[in-house]
């Protein structure tokens, strides 16, 4: 049994089911800088406010998760994500709260709908800012960080953060179209005509300038071209087909070609990255804690996701189908 | 300028801490709180006691909303500000917190929608499912948090080799010598801080002559849960004491404000001292006489240990023990005063009617909150100068960032906490000044109670014409 | 009178005290022996008011003194059992005024 295989598996996972959940909770605040109508924006928060606060404790599982198995992994990446994480987590912080605020303050809603925004964009900016940072290497010396925490603020970094900006409000307008009654419609497929095609370019800028400057990346390439190569073309087709995409369509469509292109980004980004867990200098095993440590996580893991992933489902369809026009209360 | 960036990294970690554990402590007080009042309404259909859960519904999402962002930050912050103990300690604490988020915060995020959200789309039942799911979740979280931060302060079940820690007995990691008695102390400190908030306010209204009825309930319930909450807070205090001081002996030693070996016979208990930690002496000490000897001996002849007992490198900072641990006592002693006086009143039958009583409460209604800091921080700071106790210190722990990075995270950190805080007691304050407002009885999921929310909403013309309760009131 | 269209939720008490004192107006001279009489119980009440809470303040430190656990633990355990169960029993026995 390969321990650090299988904890790095629900790493993984628990990244992948992150940036999915709350992927579209963040693209519906990026959204909502561009609705000028105050009901409409009450509508866009209250279709995510039910379920916010299980989809970002995701991020904190993949947090924990590295902690527990790769804690070598762990203090390595934090130090050298040190600025984009920490304004990630005000951000984050930001937009948590707004959740709770804005019901509360009548004549200042406005400006709580853009900290909300611009939590929800920052955030994404800054998760982007980091999965770049990741693609272009660590300076890593003797398992320790050895570089500079102004690293991260170099063109793939910046370019991926832009990607994932448009990536989550693609996300965030399929959930519109899913959710949302007539009055948003018009205005979440508008803003998928823009947010997909976006998506696309910028991954395109991204894949090329990382195989370009990591020669990590290169040397992936090389080695899993084929299967590289299809990724993207499955990416390009899902992307083109947001962007045609008539008007009127079945609901949730828009929503599941949006999880499509991340399933697939993700994918492209797991070959990439596999075996390291810091890119491109420590493997999965360099950086793993003993198996006791991983065994007990695994175990917990375990036995406790299935129940997690249950009871999630059913908060869910608790709040099944359209969001109600005037909250959740009328 | 040179700035040192251990004692920066420590700076923002006691900063962001300390400004998290304020809302879980009410969290896991009020979510429990909410449990018990809904129940009870279950039970007897009294509208008054809907009216407590919606009043107080308001407040607890605000502070849990707080809560989980600012605990999202220390989660990270491990590993940005102390990453060498991340490394060292991450093997051991990383699988309790993992077991937290799987088995706590999860089910507290998973539940609190429906908590909040929920009343037109699920039955009454269920709903108290999930208020009661959300207070379970704040316990567990509680549970483990609590045994990481003992596993740092009693360390067991660990082997180190040449700088790695490996886990040899998960039960003696999990079950460390203080977690059991760390565990209920700060669970009661939780229902506690609730106890007295919920009192305060409904002192605050019997005062203003407002919202009779709920007032009188919450008052009636803070004082009772409170009266027998700071018994068992004191008892259990005392066997933390008693534990500390055996695994902990230089904290204890700091936090009594005695410098000699032994002191002398009988012991003082000091109240006020200005310690000299570079010369091991105080240079004013104020205390009772005997009164050392009787608590902190249980005897009237027995001699107090000093911080000298401690080598100097290894001692903690007696000022900040010292001072955190009396102002935790003494709201500990005023708390229990109040619990007697809310007894002899009752007694009396002028519980409602005392005004110094209701004063006295009204100004105790953060007194759980800065007892439960208070405590805090006599447990990290007695710990230092071990981060790790016994075997990781502090300034061995922290991050490769230079100063300047946390310094300005630090200030950003002050910023946005600073908002956060000034919303709430803004909203909170709002909150009560409105008051609960009439709750109909609850029929079924069908939506007839959307009167009773969003108070605000109550104001639109459009809601009064349509509020069938305009013409009762 | 001009107590009834003041009945509101939280105004009921103030209506019930309009009441009491206008139903003392109505009664007369025997009202003011009563108000005389009661005045002397007031003064030794106070004093056995004053006496109660010296009790109440007393037991209140022992209890203290014994549950942070002076006398030790078994005492201190005890003296825990005794102040809650005591508790329970006035929260039960002893109804807050105004309750059903």
């Amino acid at each position: 049994m390969d321990l650090p295989l299988l904890s790095a598996s629900f790493v993984a996972f628990t990244l992948t089911l992150y940036v999915i959940l709350d992927g579209f909770d963040l693209g519906v605040g990026i959204l909502l800088l561009f609705q000028p109508a105050k009901a409409s924006r009450d509508h866009m928060v209250d279709s995510i406010a039910p379920t916010w606060d299980g989809n970002e404790t995701w991020i904190i599982m993949a947090g924990v998760t590295l902690l527990a198995a790769f804690p070598i992994a762990y203090s390595i990446l934090l130090p050298a994500f040190y600025l984009p994480v920490i304004l990630m987590l005000l951000a984050l912080g930001f937009r948590g709260v707004t959740f709770e605020f804005r019901v509360q303050s009548k004549g200042h809603r406005r400006a709580w709908d853009v900290a909300f925004g611009v939590g929800s964009l920052v955030a994404a900016l800054m998760q982007g800012l980091i999965l770049g940072g990741l693609m272009q290497g660590v300076t890593v010396e003797d398992l320790h960080f050895a570089g500079s925490v102004l690293d991260i603020f170099h063109p793939l970094p910046i370019i991926s953060g832009i990607t994932l900006l448009f990536g989550y409000a693609v996300l965030g307008g399929g959930w519109l179209k899913l959710k949302s009654n007539i009055s948003l419609q018009h205005f979440a497929s508008g803003s998928l005509r823009v947010s997909a095609p976006a998506f696309a370019v910028f991954f395109a800028i991204a894949c090329i300038y990382a195989v370009r400057i990591q020669p990590g990346v290169r040397a992936q390439w090389a080695s899993h071209g084929i299967a590289l190569a299809c990724l993207v073309g499955l990416f390009a087709i899902a992307a083109g087909a947001l962007t045609v995409l008539p008007e009127k369509n079945r609901n949730a469509l828009p929503f599941s070609l949006g999880l499509s292109l991340f399933v697939v980004g993700i994918a492209g980004t797991a070959l990439i990255v596999f075996p390291e867990i810091v890119p491109f200098s420590v493997s999965l095993w360099d950086a793993a804690s003993s198996s006791t440590s991983q065994g007990l996580v695994m175990i917990g893991a375990a036995c406790v996701t299935p129940v997690v992933l249950a009871y999630s489902a059913f908060a869910y369809w608790i709040f099944r189908g359209k969001t109600p026009e005037n909250g959740w209360e009328a | 300028m040179k700035l040192d960036p251990s004692i920066l990294a420590r700076i923002q970690f006691a900063f962001t801490v300390s400004f998290h554990i304020i809302f879980p402590t009410m969290s896991i007080g009020l979510a429990s709180f909410l449990a018990v009042i809904e129940a009870l309404w279950l039970k007897t259909k009294d509208p008054t006691y809907l009216q407590i859960y919606r009043f107080w519904l308001n407040i607890f999402a605000m502070g849990f909303g707080i809560g989980v962002v600012t605990g999202i930050v220390l989660s990270f912050e491990f590993g940005l500000g102390f990453a060498r103990f991340a490394q060292m300690a991450g093997p051991a604490i990383g699988p309790l917190i993992a077991l937290e988020v799987l088995t706590a915060f999860f089910l507290e995020a998973g539940f609190l929608g429906i908590m909040l959200f929920g009343f037109n789309r699920v039955g009454p039942k269920l709903h108290f499912f999930a208020t009661c799911m959300v207070a379970l979740g704040t316990l567990l979280s509680a549970s483990w948090i609590l045994s990481a931060n003992s596993w740092m302060q009693t360390p067991a079940g660990v082997a180190i080799h040449g700088g790695q820690l490996t886990v040899v007995n998960w039960r003696h990691v999990l079950t460390n010598p203080s977690w059991p008695y760390r565990l209920p102390h700060m669970l009661t400190a939780a229902y506690l801080t609730a106890s007295f908030m919920v009192a305060g306010v409904g002192a605050w209204y019997l005062l203003r002559g407002k919202h009779q009825d709920f007032a009188r309930r919450t008052v009636a319930l803070g004082t009772a849960f409170a009266t027998v909450l700071i018994a068992g807070q004191v008892f259990i205090g005392d066997i933390v004491y008693g534990t500390m001081l055996k695994y902990q002996p230089s904290k204890m030693q700091a936090a009594e404000g005695f410098w000699e070996k032994q002191s002398q016979s009988p012991a003082p208990y000091y109240w006020f001292i200005i310690p000299d930690q570079k010369n091991q002496r105080n240079r004013f000490a104020l205390g009772t006489p005997v009164l050392g000897s009787i608590w902190l001996t249980h005897s009237l002849k027995g001699r107090v240990e000093g911080l000298k007992n401690t080598p100097r490198e290894l001692q903690p900072r007696m000022a900040l023990v010292f001072y955190a641990f009396r102002i935790m006592y003494c709201l500990a002693m005023l708390m229990f005063a109040m619990g007697i006086a809310s007894l002899w009143l009752r007694l009396r039958g002028t519980l409602f009617k005392s005004k110094w009583f209701l004063w006295m409460l009204v100004s105790m209604t953060p007194s759980g909150i800065i007892a439960t800091l208070a405590g805090w921080y006599v447990a990290e700071t007695g710990r230092q100068p071990w981060v790790i106790y016994g075997i990781l210190r502090t300034v061995d722990a922290v991050s490769p960032v230079p100063a300047q990075a946390l310094l300005s995270t630090l200030i950003a950190f002050v910023c946005v906490y600073a908002v956060f805080i000034t919303a709430f007691l803004v909203f909170t304050f709002r909150i009560i000044r409105r008051g609960p407002v009439e709750a109909p009885t609850y029929a079924e999921a069908s939506g007839s109670i959307k009167n009773a929310f969003r108070p605000y909403v109550l104001d639109s013309p459009k809601r009064l014409a349509d509020n069938q309760f305009s013409e009762r009131n | 009178m001009n107590c009834e269209h003041e009945v509101r939720g939280g105004n009921a008490t103030d209506s019930r005290v309009n009441m009491t004192s206008s139903s003392m107006q109505a009664n007369g001279d025997s009202q003011s022996n009563r108000v005389l009489a009661s005045e002397e119980l007031m003064k030794t009440s106070d004093k056995l008011h004053r006496v109660h809470a010296a009790t109440a303040a007393f037991l209140g430190v022992l209890f203290f003194f014994i549950i942070v656990g002076v006398f030790g633990l078994p005492l201190a355990i005890a003296g825990l059992a005794v102040f809650v169960l005591g508790a329970i029993v006035v929260f039960r026995v002893f109804p807050t005024e105004g309750a059903k």
